[in-house]
């Protein structure tokens, strides 16, 4: 009897083992990590964004309300997986933006978009 | 009597004792000296005033040569690329991962003569600033050199990143150099203060509809986050994130997006010019 149901365990286990489930890290949006990366990349130098002091930003326009906003830089439907894309290379999307490839990173992006739809 | 010397033995202690906790503040290491963290507000605001004062006061004598000119403009665009990029970057121009992670943030130099005067830019240019990373470009260059650094940083108020690529290209090329606006062009702000009404244009931007997409401060708009907000547009950089806010350009934008955004939201609405020029003295004279 046990020795079956650790076999089922196990098998059940070998399953979620495969490569596309388990492998592909599934990483959780940390806002409070990413508050300190909208500082630490500048973000509020350009933005003038909730929480965040810094010059006043205004080169850029204002991410107040972000979660409320239908668009991206007048193109992208505002979404997570859009504005993580947007985040690390807003060149691909507009070959022109004043926006500048910063260099941030997957998990990166992720944080800062958790934290300007927190806002 | 008495009283006399209990209140400055009172004094002493309490002198003695603010030391004490000033001398362990420093001494076990709380403060946080850690880059990726902002400073306090306190300390923000002081360090902010100070720069302000200290460099206005130590740029009072002196004097900029002629800066309106294409080719003093052109080669401190060339020394700009190679000094200033790495930290401050550009319009639409990355930042070197040295200048990514600096506390205070290197600024973006768009604003840079809104601030300060050619004279400030140029000190801080060859003094650079203590305590903020900005390095003292002086060393090893001479006058000529900063004065045209100054005059691009200057220029870079009215570049849009489009331009900005152009004149990359042209640092090489003399014939295309021939071809570009190095002078920064009419911006039309004369033109605002002359010809167009704010009242009628505050009108306009309600019968247009233009709220029913952005918020604009003085005139009621409900849930509009079809667009970004209009608040404070009169500080406000970039047109859609492409070209320099200034009459002339919000006037082209407000008629014809399209030309100046490719496959952006904003809709032509079929304004005339005369209408436009007066929405833009509206938004111009926004500063909530």
């Amino acid at each position: 009897m046990y020795v079956k149901i650790l076999i089922i365990i196990l098998s059940v286990g070998c399953q979620f083992k495969q490569p596309d489930v388990l492998d592909e890290k599934i990483k959780v949006p940390d806002i409070k990590r990413g508050k300190t990366l909208v500082f630490a990349y500048g973000c509020g130098v350009c933005h003038t964004i909730s929480g965040i002091r810094d010059y006043p930003g205004a080169i850029g326009p204002p991410l107040t309300d972000w979660a409320k906003r239908k668009y991206i830089a007048g193109k992208l439907p505002n979404r997570m997986s859009e504005l993580i894309l947007w985040l690390k290379n807003p060149q691909a999307f507009e070959k022109n933006s004043a926006m500048p490839n910063l260099g941030i990173s997957q998990d990166e992006a992720i944080d800062i978009a958790a934290y300007l739809y927190s806002q | 009597m008495k009283t006399r010397y209990a209140i400055i033995l009172a004094f002493l202690v309490s002198a003695f004792l603010a030391g004490a906790a000033g001398a362990m503040f420093i001494d076990v290491g709380i403060y946080d000296l850690a880059a990726i963290r902002p400073h306090n507000e306190v300390e923000r605001k002081i360090i902010m005033f100070l720069k302000t004062n200290s460099i206005q006061y130590h740029a009072r004598d002196l004097k900029a040569p002629g800066m309106n000119d294409p080719k003093r403009i052109r080669r401190g665009m060339k020394l700009f690329h190679k000094q200033c990029q790495v930290c401050h970057g550009a319009p639409g121009q990355d930042r070197d991962i040295v200048g990514v992670g600096l506390n205070p943030n290197p600024p973006p130099l768009v604003k840079a003569s809104e601030h300060w005067s050619a004279e400030e830019i140029a000190w801080i240019i060859e003094n650079g600033i203590k305590m903020a990373g900005m390095p003292a470009f002086g060393l090893g260059q001479s006058e000529q050199d900063i004065w045209d650094l100054s005059a691009f940083v200057t220029r870079l108020n009215t570049l849009s990143p489009e331009e900005y690529k152009h004149m990359l290209l042209a640092l090489q090329d003399d014939a295309l150099a021939e071809e570009l606006q190095w002078v920064a062009p009419e911006q039309g702000w004369k033109k605002l203060k002359q010809v167009s009404n704010r009242k009628r244009g505050k009108r306009l931007l309600k019968r247009f509809g233009c709220t029913g997409c952005h918020i604009i401060p003085g005139i009621r708009s409900l849930n509009s986050y079809g667009g970004p907000p209009l608040t404070n547009w009169k500080k406000r950089h970039f047109i859609a994130g492409s070209v320099a806010n200034n009459p002339i350009n919000l006037v082209q934008w407000i008629r014809f997006p399209e030309t100046i955004n490719k496959g952006t939201m904003m809709p032509n609405l079929n304004v005339s010019e005369r209408d436009a020029w007066d929405m833009a003295n509206y938004l111009l004279s926004i500063e909530e």
